[in-house]
């Protein structure tokens, strides 16, 4: 009977327990998570403004219950949806707003996330001291098994491209394309940047190994103005004029699909002057 | 008398049994006190903390003093100290914490003289401005603030709508002209409809024609007079429509046309603006279709990566380097 009592006791418990339902998040909360969600979705339909709105409600609502992981959330999504609507200043300001904080207030895997996107939108602005900054920054949050690891390589391969370190970045990029296998964006990217640097020296066959591996990837995506690139990076490695010819015209649809006027400008230019080589000096290049 | 006296024993007994029916209601009286000095606070320990305000103005003894809306205090004393060099701030104030609620105070605290909604109390409010800081201890000094108050809001809100109450007065008084260009352009409008009479006349006997024709056929297979039937009904709710439509068409090619002609023979030198604000519209307008059509390869960019962070990856609006242009 001794042993029977405490049994049945735990059971029941084991029973309650089982029934138990995970406690509703406070209505503030939940109501920043419904808005941001609603963002999330706008962005992905295109609609920044109105993501924008949403993103701003949110760091709202999560400011007044003071939810540090919530405020930096906040403040990296309105980052994102200020730089689609053009606004890079902005985006920069937003990332700011956390990075200028107290950072201990908040957890170090969005501050490394953060001070990364600052270092991606240095490097768009071709700003690549800044770049270096922010990913040094990015590494000091950043944990031994970071998530950023092969995002970080990635950028980092694009920064020596952009200083002419091309072996510097040859050997990121070989990082990167091992840490990268499973992030198909990532994947994408280190193919594109490997057949960009090998362009750049001279390695051109293997650079269209590199810009077909990113094209196939890319299309997968459905990333249309990275499929430009892809195919403007095949069009310099083409081994014949007619190749080079083909993948000009592919690229100028693309980009007249898109509405990319100043690409269409740029593949206008180059067609007509195919009849020439292509030159052997590509960007980045003495 | 002697304590065997029967009468000094009655009296003793007398005066026990008085006790016991009193006790309870004495215990009842204490316990009624010590009940109330609880509720007022008389029984729990507090620890004074202090601020200094520049006027007492709005700051009253017993003032309640709130965090997150709990009360954990209240204001104990205000002193005027004496005139000093070094500060202006002479109203010393007082607030006694009840002890318990000093280790939610965070040293980054600022008391703030706020008023709960429009009219509600007045309180002290302790704000926290950062809750990984120290807790406070007793005696250390508050930064001190007030929240603003009705009127200086007040002030703060003519100022920003008077020039727009201005801009809308100013737009009224433009459509209320009688020679503006709003009359004007109903007056047209008016007349020009008014000359459609005639080709609405026209449009009804058409509409009778049908029906004969439609009436004519009434011989023929049922399933056919159906479906006239429904283009007839489909006919008679659509030509109201499409007279409207004709209407308003004839009267905006009557205005096109006279307006064509007052430019055209005054040589208005409103004209050029004209022309530069229409190029300009027309210019956003395909700047605007350029923007959309810009931003619909971003759906694409987009990913939920399930941390409620939106999607940038690497090289998020960095290009590599292409060929340039010859």
């Amino acid at each position: 009977m001794s042993v029977v009592r405490p049994l049945l006791l735990l059971a029941l418990s084991g029973l309650l327990g089982a029934c138990a339902t995970k406690p509703a998040a406070p209505p503030l909360q939940s109501r920043a998570d419904d808005a941001n969600r609603r963002g999330l979705e706008q962005l992905r339909q295109g609609e920044a403004e109105r993501a924008l709105a949403s993103f701003e409600r949110v760091l709202t609502l999560e400011q007044s219950i003071e939810r540090e992981a919530g405020i930096a959330r906040a403040w990296y999504n309105l980052s994102v949806a200020y730089q689609r609507l053009g606004r890079d200043a902005d985006a920069d300001r937003a990332l700011d707003a956390v990075l200028l904080d107290d950072v201990r207030r908040y957890p170090p895997d969005q501050l490394a996330e953060i001070a990364f996107r600052k270092a991606v939108l240095a490097m768009a602005r071709g700003d690549t001291g800044a770049a270096t900054t922010a990913l040094a920054r990015t590494r000091q949050h950043c944990g031994e098994a970071c998530d950023l690891a092969g995002p970080m390589l990635n950028l980092e391969a694009r920064v020596a491209l952009a200083d002419a370190r091309h072996d510097d970045a040859l050997a990121l990029l070989a990082e990167a394309a091992d840490r990268n296998r499973r992030d198909p964006v990532e994947a994408a990217n280190t193919a594109r940047l490997q057949a960009a640097t090998l362009l750049a020296v001279g390695r051109t066959a293997e650079a269209a190994t590199a810009a077909r591996s990113a094209l196939q990837q890319d299309k997968a995506l459905g990333h249309s103005e990275r499929i430009y690139q892809d195919l403007m990076l095949l069009a310099q490695a083409a081994s014949s004029p007619a190749d080079r010819r083909a993948y000009l015209m592919r690229a100028g649809d693309v980009a007249r699909a898109r509405g990319d006027l100043v690409a269409v400008r740029r593949v206008a230019a180059l067609l007509e002057s195919a009849v020439s080589p292509p030159p052997t000096t590509p960007e980045g290049v003495p | 008398m002697t304590d065997t006296d029967p009468a000094d024993r009655d009296y003793r007994q007398l005066k026990r049994r008085s006790l016991w029916v009193a006790a309870p209601a004495l215990a009842g009286v204490l316990a009624l006190l010590a009940l109330v000095s609880w509720k007022q606070g008389l029984l729990t320990a507090t620890s004074p903390l202090y601020f200094m305000a520049g006027t007492a103005t709005g700051i009253g003894h017993g003032m309640p003093v709130k965090l997150n809306g709990f009360v954990v205090g209240e204001v104990a004393a205000i002193e005027l100290l004496p005139p000093s060099t070094q500060s202006a701030e002479r109203v010393r104030v007082t607030l006694d914490i009840h002890r318990r609620y000093l280790a939610y105070v965070p040293r980054t605290t600022r008391a703030r003289l706020s008023q709960e909604g429009v009219i509600g109390q007045a309180i002290i409010e302790l704000v926290p401005q950062r809750y990984d800081a120290r807790a406070i201890h007793a005696g250390e000094l508050l930064p001190f603030e007030r929240s603003r108050g009705l009127a200086e809001i007040a002030t703060g809100l003519e100022a920003r709508i008077n020039p727009v109450l201005d801009n809308a007065q100013a737009l009224t008084q433009r459509l209320a002209d009688p020679d503006g260009d709003l009359h004007g352009l109903l007056a047209e409008g008016r007349r020009a409809a008014a000359g459609m009479a005639e080709t609405n006349a026209q449009v009804q006997a058409t509409m009778a024609e049908t029906r004969q024709a439609v009436s004519a056929l009434s011989g023929s297979a049922e399933a056919s007079l159906r479906r006239v039937d429904r283009t007839l009904s489909t006919v008679e709710r659509d030509i109201p429509v499409l007279l409207s439509d004709l209407k308003a068409t004839a009267a905006n090619a009557k205005l096109a046309s006279e307006s064509a002609a007052r430019l055209a023979t005054r040589s208005d030198e409103q004209v050029p603006r004209i022309l530069d604000s229409a190029e300009q519209a027309a210019e956003q307008g395909n700047a605007l279709v350029g923007d959309v059509r810009r931003l619909w390869p971003l759906r694409a960019l987009a990913r939920d990566r399930g941390d409620g962070l939106a999607d940038s990856d690497s090289l998020d609006g960095v290009a590599v380097p292409l060929e340039p242009e010859p």
